[in-house]
C-alpha cells in the first residue's frame, strides 16, 4: 500500500475533483501499481495507489470503518498488525478484513493519536473523521515513507511524493534558495523542509490535524538515543542484540508475497541475509550492485556472503555509462538534489529486483546509526578527548579513522594532527560531531547566489529540542545522523524512492524500535567505540563469513563528477553552456563556471570529494529545475512502466454542484 | 612574485577562490567552506615543497594554519630564523 494524495480545496469546481485527484495518483502511479482509488466528500478528496503485499484482495482502499464515519489512505506496512489486530478484537473492534490498514484505522479509532507510538512499521497515512471534519496526517518514527504537504491560494495539498502536485490546477513549483543552502551544507533537507518554496514534509515521528483553517503539527514520539545501561555481561548484551534483531526479521518477513533481501556484502546487510535464511521457509532471494570499477566493487563479498548462506543471489553490473543514463529517472524520483550519485545504482537495482518478481526486499538501513558504524562516530570521540589523550593515542586512533581515504595516511598524520587539534573545541553550539562534515559543506554553497548563514535553521531545531543538550557528543551525532542523513537521504533518495520508483516496497530490520533500544543500551559499555559494531559483530560471529566480520566497512559509493565527464550526456549543457547556466536565477555563475571548469579539466585523481559533491549537487539541482520548475518532460527520464488501476471510488459529497466549489 | 602572492594564487587556483572580496587574507578558510582536509593536507604540502621547509610538530601546536595570513607570517618566520642563523645558503626562496 505504497502512496496517497489528496486536496482540501474550496474553489475548485466539484465537477473537477475527480479528474484532479486521478491526475495526482497517476503521477505517483509507479508507488503502487496493482490497484487506485479515491474518496470524496464535501471537505477533503483522498486517494491512495496500492502495491499488495499484506490482505492482497481485500485491502483495496480508501477504506472506511462500518459506519463509514472514518475514511484512511494508508501507506506503507504495519508489521505487528497481528498482535495490534488481537488487541483490538478484545477490546471489541469489529474487522472485516485481513488487511494492516484496517488495524491501523481500527487503532486510531479506539486509542486516537496514542495509536501511532503503538505503530512497529514504515507508514504514512491520511485519515479523514467525516463527522468533525479533522484531516490527519501521521508518518512513521524514523522517516521510512515520505508525506509532503503545502498551500495553493486556500487550497490545502498533500502526497507521498512532491511531483503529484503538478496535478493540482495552477501549481508550479519553484526553488527556494534557503532551503538550498541548507541541503548543501547538510546534505539533506531539514525534517520539515524541502528544497522547495513553500512544500514542506511532515517530520518524522509528527502527527498534522487540518481543521479548517486550523493546523495543528504534534510530536507523537521524540527520538530516543539513549537508554538505561544493559546490566549484564557482554555475552549476554551480545545475545539481547541478536534476539532484537531476530525478532525484526521475522517481524519483517510477514507478508503475502516473497521476500528479498538487498545484500550488499558488508555486515550489517549479510546480518539481515543470515536472518531471513533462518527463518524463511524458502530459499531467500539476494540481490546485488556490482561496480565495473574495483575501488567500488564489493562482488566477492556478496559471492563469499551468499555462497556461505545459501542463498540464490543475483546482480547487476552498473557502469559509468548507466548511472550517466539512468541519473535523470533517478533525480526525477529522489525530488531532492543530491551530493553523491550512489542512488542512481539503487533506482536501477530496484528494476531488476521488479523485473526478477519480487515486490519487496529487506535491507541494512539503521545499522551505522543504531550501531555506531560510522567513522564519524569515531572522529567525535576522538575530536571529544583529544585534550585528554597523549599524542601517541591521538595518532594511533587517528590511523584507524578513515582507511579508505588516502590524505588519512601515514604521510599526512602530522598535518591531520594539526587539523583535528582545531577541531577540537566546539564552534557551531551542538555541532561539535558534525563541524568538520558542515564546513566542507560550506563550500557547495557556494554555488548559491543568495547564502545567508546555512545553519541557522538546524541550529534553532536543536534549541528547541528539549532533550538534545543533555546528550553526549556522539549521541548528539547520532541524532543528526537519524533526523538528517538517514531519513533525508539513505531511506528517501538512496532508498525509498529508488525502490519504489519500480514498485518495490524496502523494510528496514535495523530500525524497529526495540533494535534502536537494544542498540543504546550495549554502545559504548563494553568497548572504546573504536572498533567498529563491536558488540554487533559479537552477537554474529560464528554465523557470518569471517571476513565479513573482519573487513573494515567499506561505505558504500559509486563514482560522481568523473561519469558525468566522460560520457557527456545531453543535460551536461546545463552546466557547460553559460547561457543555460544563466537561466538558474539561484546560481552564483562565477563560482559555478570554475568549479565546472576545474572538474571538467583537471583529472580524476585531483579533484577533492567536496568538489565533486558540489559539482553533482549542482548538476541534480539543474536537472531539478529543468523536471519540476520549468515541467519539461524532457529531463525526467524514463516514465513509469506502471499503470493505474481505478478499483475503489467513492463520492460522498452532499453539496455537489455542476459548478463553483462545493462549499 | 613574491611569497604572499605564491601563497595567494596557490589557494586562489586550487580552491576556487578569489581574495580581496568576501574572503581576505585573514579569513578562516575552514569556516569559509574554501579548504577541507584534502585540501589542508594540499595545502601544507605546498608550503613545505614550495618554501623548502619542514612543519615541525612543534609548528604545529604553536601556529593555527587557517588564514592566507597564517600561513604568510609563518613561512616569513621561518625565512627570517634561517636569515638570522646566518644560512647563506638554503634560505626561503621566492622571501623577499
Amino acid at each position: 500500500m505504497c502512496g496517497l494524495a489528496g486536496f482540501i480545496a474550496p474553489a475548485l469546481p466539484a465537477d473537477d475533483a475527480p479528474g484532479v485527484i486521478t491526475s495526482m495518483l497517476g503521477h505517483i502511479r509507479h508507488r503502487g501499481p496493482d490497484e487506485a482509488g479515491y474518496y470524496l466528500d464535501d471537505g477533503v478528496t483522498m486517494g491512495a495507489v496500492r502495491l499488495s503485499i499484506v490482505g492482497l484482495a481485500t485491502g483495496a482502499q480508501p477504506m472506511a470503518d462500518p459506519d463509514e464515519r472514518y475514511w484512511i489512505c494508508f501507506n506503507g506496512e504495519l508489521y505487528n498488525h497481528i498482535e495490534l489486530r488481537e488487541e483490538l478484537r478484545r477490546l471489541g473492534r469489529p474487522f472485516r478484513t485481513d488487511s494492516d490498514t484496517e488495524v491501523v484505522l481500527q487503532a486510531w479509532i479506539q486509542w486516537g493519536e496514542a495509536c501511532l507510538p503503538r505503530f512497529n512499521g514504515a507508514f504514512a497515512l491520511a485519515i479523514r473523521d467525516a463527522l468533525s471534519g479533522d484531516l490527519v496526517l501521521a508518518r512513521d518514527r524514523y522517516g521510512k515513507r515520505p508525506l509532503f504537504y503545502t498551500d495553493h491560494g486556500d487550497a490545502f495539498l498533500f502526497a507521498s511524493e512532491m511531483k503529484a502536485f503538478r496535478a493540482f490546477p495552477g501549481f508550479g513549483f519553484a526553488l527556494d534558495p534557503r532551503e538550498l543552502a541548507s541541503v548543501y551544507a547538510l546534505w539533506t533537507p531539514l525534517p520539515d523542509r524541502t528544497p522547495f518554496r513553500g512544500v514542506r514534509q511532515l517530520p518524522v515521528g509528527g502527527v498534522l490535524t487540518v481543521r479548517g483553517d486550523r493546523r495543528s503539527l504534534r510530536t507523537y514520539e521524540e527520538l530516543r538515543v539513549d537508554a538505561p545501561a544493559f546490566t549484564g555481561t557482554e555475552a549476554e548484551a551480545a545475545a539481547h542484540v541478536r534476539e532484537a534483531l531476530r525478532a525484526s526479521v521475522e517481524l519483517r518477513l510477514r507478508s503475502d508475497v516473497e521476500v528479498g533481501v538487498y545484500l550488499s556484502g558488508g555486515l550489517d546487510s549479510s546480518i539481515v541475509t543470515k536472518l531471513a535464511t533462518d527463518l524463511s521457509p524458502h530459499q531467500v532471494r539476494t540481490f546485488s550492485v556490482q561496480f565495473e570499477e574495483a575501488s567500488f566493487d564489493e562482488s566477492d563479498s556478496q559471492r563469499v556472503v551468499a555462497g556461505h548462506l545459501g542463498t540464490r543471489h543475483s546482480a547487476i553490473s552498473v557502469t559509468g555509462a548507466d548511472i550517466a543514463e539512468g541519473f535523470e529517472s533517478a533525480v526525477y524520483h529522489a525530488e531532492v538534489p543530491a551530493f553523491r550519485t550512489a542512488f542512481v545504482p539503487m533506482y536501477l537495482l530496484s528494476r531488476h529486483v521488479r523485473d526478477a518478481g519480487i515486490k519487496t526486499v529487506l535491507s541494512g538501513e539503521g545499522a551505522d546509526e543504531a550501531f555506531l558504524g560510522y567513522s564519524l562516530f569515531r572522529e567525535t570521540l576522538l575530536r571529544a578527548s583529544w585534550h585528554d589523550l597523549d599524542e601517541d593515542e591521538r595518532q594511533r586512533r587517528l590511523a584507524g579513522l578513515y582507511p579508505e581515504l588516502e590524505h588519512f595516511g601515514p604521510a599526512h598524520r602530522k598535518h591531520l594532527t594539526g587539523l583535528f587539534r582545531q577541531f577540537s573545541t566546539e564552534s557551531l553550539p551542538g555541532l561539535f560531531s558534525h563541524e568538520l562534515r558542515y564546513q566542507n559543506g560550506r563550500f557547495a554553497v557556494r554555488l548559491l547566489k543568495d547564502r545567508d548563514e546555512p545553519f541557522a535553521d538546524l541550529l534553532a531545531m536543536l534549541r528547541a529540542d528539549p532533550g538534545y543538550a543533555a546528550l553526549s557528543p556522539v549521541q548528539k551525532a547520532q541524532w543528526l545522523e537519524y533526523k538528517t542523513l538517514l531519513a533525508g537521504y539513505l531511506l528517501s533518495t538512496q532508498g525509498e524512492r529508488m525502490s519504489l520508483a519500480h514498485s518495490v516496497e524496502n523494510r528496514c530490520p535495523f530500525l524497529d524500535p526495540a533494535v534502536v533500544r537494544a542498540a543504546a543500551s550495549v554502545n559504548l559499555r563494553f568497548d572504546d567505540g573504536f572498533e567498529e559494531k563491536a558488540i554487533l559483530k559479537k552477537a554474529f560471529r560464528g554465523e557470518l563469513p569471517e571476513s565479513s566480520l573482519t573487513r573494515p566497512k567499506q561505505p558504500y559509493r559509486a563514482p560522481g563528477a568523473a561519469v558525468f565527464k566522460k560520457q557527456r550526456p545531453d543535460y551536461l549543457d546545463l552546466l557547460l553552456s553559460d547561457a543555460e547556466l544563466a537561466k538558474f536565477d539561484w546560481v552564483d555563475p562565477v563560482f559555478a563556471r570554475k568549479l565546472v571548469n576545474k572538474i571538467m579539466t583537471t583529472p580524476d585523481e585531483q579533484i577533492s570529494t567536496k568538489e565533486d559533491q558540489a559539482f553533482v549537487y549542482l548538476l541534480s539541482t539543474a536537472v531539478l529545475h529543468q523536471q519540476f520548475v520549468l515541467d519539461r518532460e524532457r529531463y525526467m527520464g524514463t516514465p513509469s512502466e506502471a499503470g493505474l488501476t481505478l478499483r475503489t471510488t467513492v463520492d460522498h459529497r452532499r453539496a455537489r454542484l455542476s459548478a463553483g466549489g462545493t462549499r | 612574485m613574491d611569497r604572499t602572492q605564491k601563497i595567494q594564487q596557490f589557494i586562489e587556483e586550487r580552491f576556487l577562490v578569489e581574495f580581496g572580496g568576501e574572503v581576505t587574507a585573514e579569513t578562516d578558510l575552514f569556516k569559509a567552506g574554501v579548504i577541507d582536509s584534502f585540501g589542508y593536507i594540499q595545502l601544507m604540502s605546498f608550503i613545505e615543497d614550495e618554501f623548502e621547509l619542514r612543519i615541525s610538530d612543534d609548528d604545529l601546536l604553536a601556529n593555527v594554519f587557517v588564514s592566507l595570513a597564517d600561513l604568510d607570517a609563518f613561512v616569513a618566520s621561518v625565512a627570517e630564523k634561517r636569515a638570522r642563523a646566518g644560512a647563506g645558503q638554503g634560505g626561503v626562496p621566492c622571501a623577499d
